[in-house]
């Protein structure tokens, strides 16, 4: 123990060069621990893009493709399908709620959605979250209202009761506009860090009622036209939606529906479990997240590295330590010990501080990460898998130690009292 | 003669309407993957009640695929049905858990008493084993893992369940293998 304290003693000697070795060390564990927890908290968020829905349905494709169209708003649709195959699945005694989905028109590069009331009741996200209006209501009986998700507001400096016109098709540059059909906004959801946050939600009636006139995929002119009015007036059930979510009344049917679905004789139409589609998606994207931690080892090592160049350059202005130690009776390999604890106070100096800092970062910008990034990081104790790494840390650190301790023992022998000038 | 060679074809038309009408329920369906070696699993827990849904090519859990019509085949046949009847072994389901089978079904071309048009037919290329258990558990928190060790062992045909799982946590999707047999809820 009085080696450690001797050791102790020698860095306070040389606190400058010892602190902001530390430093280095805390940056670069600070920098590990942020990139892991962020990518647990990137992953566990992803996951919690949509939740509490037990099947998402569309046109028979891929499970990953619907997933985007449906949840991310990624990509089209490959088929639509028909109303009355929703109503039937709707309808279905084992169906709690059905949320039906119609895409492909867009507001200044953001998707709209056609949906219905159930949407704002059953949708839920993060940990069975329902959605919120910070102001407003869900659009109501008339087809010409909006509801704007928080980023489309913020971004467009929209707020109630603006008017805007919604273009066809989904590119951001769009020729063909439905402008004699201008929407009110009526609410603008709380952010929750998800895709809904960029888009604009109307009524399946709405979306209908702006594509009424159309014939052959372009509007009507002149006397073919049908004024926002008239088109209130007429019968505004779709003919077909994109997609359809379902929650049911027990888990337990989810295979069973599940099923159904894909065997439904009316239409091919294809069932997903959105949770199982979120890890396929994930794990497309794991090889990002290794390079990711893989870049943050790689700083651990630098400082390391770092902390290493120091001991063994100080070696050489401490032969006098050494050897005055030497002239004391310390052993050659009393010297080793005492430079192998150096390394280890160094570099836990580094993870405490490092750990210290990382809290500190985390408690400054937590509440900013999770309004604009969704992300929620959590001022938790580190998990075992983060001990794992901070100890693999400190035995990197203790190997790296044996280095200049090795030097300083072959110099200790050979070095003896006398000072080379 | 020549007339009445004319007149076959619509002499025939009734027969080959009668066909496509037979054949009509069949042409709608896409046909299920088929991967030998590979299964798939759906584990659904909710409350007490605890569901399985095994699917696989019969390659993997009896060697063949065509209608037992050997003593050995049958007998090989018989063996895997059994070790199916007996799904609280084969998944290793925590005692804890005190989970009972209320129903479970066996699904395959192969236990059916072989019937000799089909077989004649030569029509199963490809023959899947499907089983399905309802199991009521009165402590589900001591259910935490599902272990298919004993299964891989059994079968070991089987390399590799495609997993899709809904438990407490939500749903999840899995792969399991002989060396990662645990799935965990």
């Amino acid at each position: 123990m009085y080696l450690f304290r001797l050791a102790l003693a020698s860095l306070a000697n040389r606190r400058f060069t010892a602190l902001l070795t530390a430093f280095a060390i805390a940056l670069s564990v600070c920098l590990l621990l942020a990139v892991e927890r962020v990518r647990t908290e990137a992953r566990a968020s992803f996951a919690s893009t949509i939740s509490g829905t037990d099947l998402i349905v569309g046109a028979r494709s891929g499970s990953v493709n619907l997933l985007l169209y449906s949840v991310f708003r990624i990509g089209n649709a490959t088929n639509n399908i028909r109303w009355d195959s929703f109503e039937h699945f709707a309808n279905n005694p084992k169906v709690k709620w059905a949320i039906p989905m119609s895409l492909g028109d867009s507001h200044r590069g953001y998707r709209v959605m056609g949906t219905s009331e159930a949407y704002f009741e059953h949708y839920q996200y993060g940990h069975k979250q329902n959605l919120q209006l910070a102001s407003g209501r869900p659009f109501a009986t008339d087809p010409f209202e909006v509801v704007l998700g928080a980023e489309v507001a913020q971004a467009l400096h929209y707020k109630l009761g603006d008017k805007l016109v919604l273009a066809h098709g989904v590119a951001a540059i769009s020729l063909v506009k439905h402008d004699d059909k201008p929407f009110t906004v009526v609410g603008i959801l709380k952010r929750t860090g998800t895709p809904v946050d960029r888009t604009l939600h109307i009524s399946l009636g709405g979306m209908e009622a702006i594509h009424i006139d159309w014939h052959n995929g372009v509007p009507a002119h002149g006397a073919g036209r049908i004024s926002a009015d008239q088109a209130r007036n007429m019968d505004l059930t779709p003919q077909a939606i994109t997609a359809f979510m379902l929650g049911l009344n027990s888990k337990i049917s989810t295979f069973a529906m599940q099923r159904e679905i894909n065997e439904f004789r009316g239409e091919p139409m294809m069932a997903i479990l959105p949770g199982v589609a979120l890890q396929e998606l994930w794990s497309l994207m794991s090889t990002a997240e290794k390079a990711l931690f893989v870049v943050s080892l790689f700083v651990v090592l630098t400082g390391l590295i770092g902390m290493l160049t120091a001991i063994l350059t100080s070696l050489n202005e401490r032969r006098r330590e050494m050897a005055i130690l030497r002239s004391v009776g310390a052993r050659p390999w009393h010297i080793a010990t005492l430079l192998i604890f150096e390394a280890l106070a160094l570099a836990l100096a580094g993870v405490i501080a490092g750990v210290g800092l990382l809290y500190v970062c985390i408690a400054v910008a937590q509440g900013y990460v999770q309004s604009n990034y969704g992300l929620y990081l959590p001022l938790a104790w580190p998990s075992e898998y983060e001990w794992t790494l901070l100890g693999g840390i400190l035995a990197a650190a203790l190997l790296m130690g044996c280095v200049p301790a090795w030097r300083a023992y072959r110099q200790s022998l050979a070095d003896g009292l006398s000072i080379r000038l | 003669m020549r007339r009445l060679l004319l007149a076959l074809p619509f002499a025939l038309l009734p027969l080959a309407m009668a066909h496509a009408a037979d054949d009509h329920d069949h042409e709608h369906d896409s046909l299920p993957p088929h991967e030998h070696g590979v299964g798939s699993l759906n584990v659904a827990l909710d409350g007490q009640t605890l569901e399985l849904d095994l699917d696989g090519p019969s390659m993997n859990l009896v060697g063949f695929e065509h209608l037992a019509t050997t003593d050995a085949d049958k007998a090989k046949v018989d063996s895997a049905r059994k070790q199916l009847e007996d799904p609280l072994v084969l998944f290793s389901i925590p005692k804890a858990a005190g989970c009972t089978a209320d129903e479970q079904e066996l699904k395959s071309p192969l236990f059916e008493p072989a019937p000799e048009e089909s077989a004649a037919k030569g029509e199963h290329h490809h023959s899947d084993i499907e089983a399905h258990y309802a199991f009521t558990c009165s402590t589900p928190h001591a259910l935490k893992t599902l272990d298919l060790t004993q299964f891989f062992k059994t079968f070991p045909g089987t390399h590799k369940f495609k997993v899709q799982l809904i438990g407490p946590s939500g749903q999840q999707a899995v792969e399991v293998t002989a060396k990662a047999p645990t799935l965990k809820f």
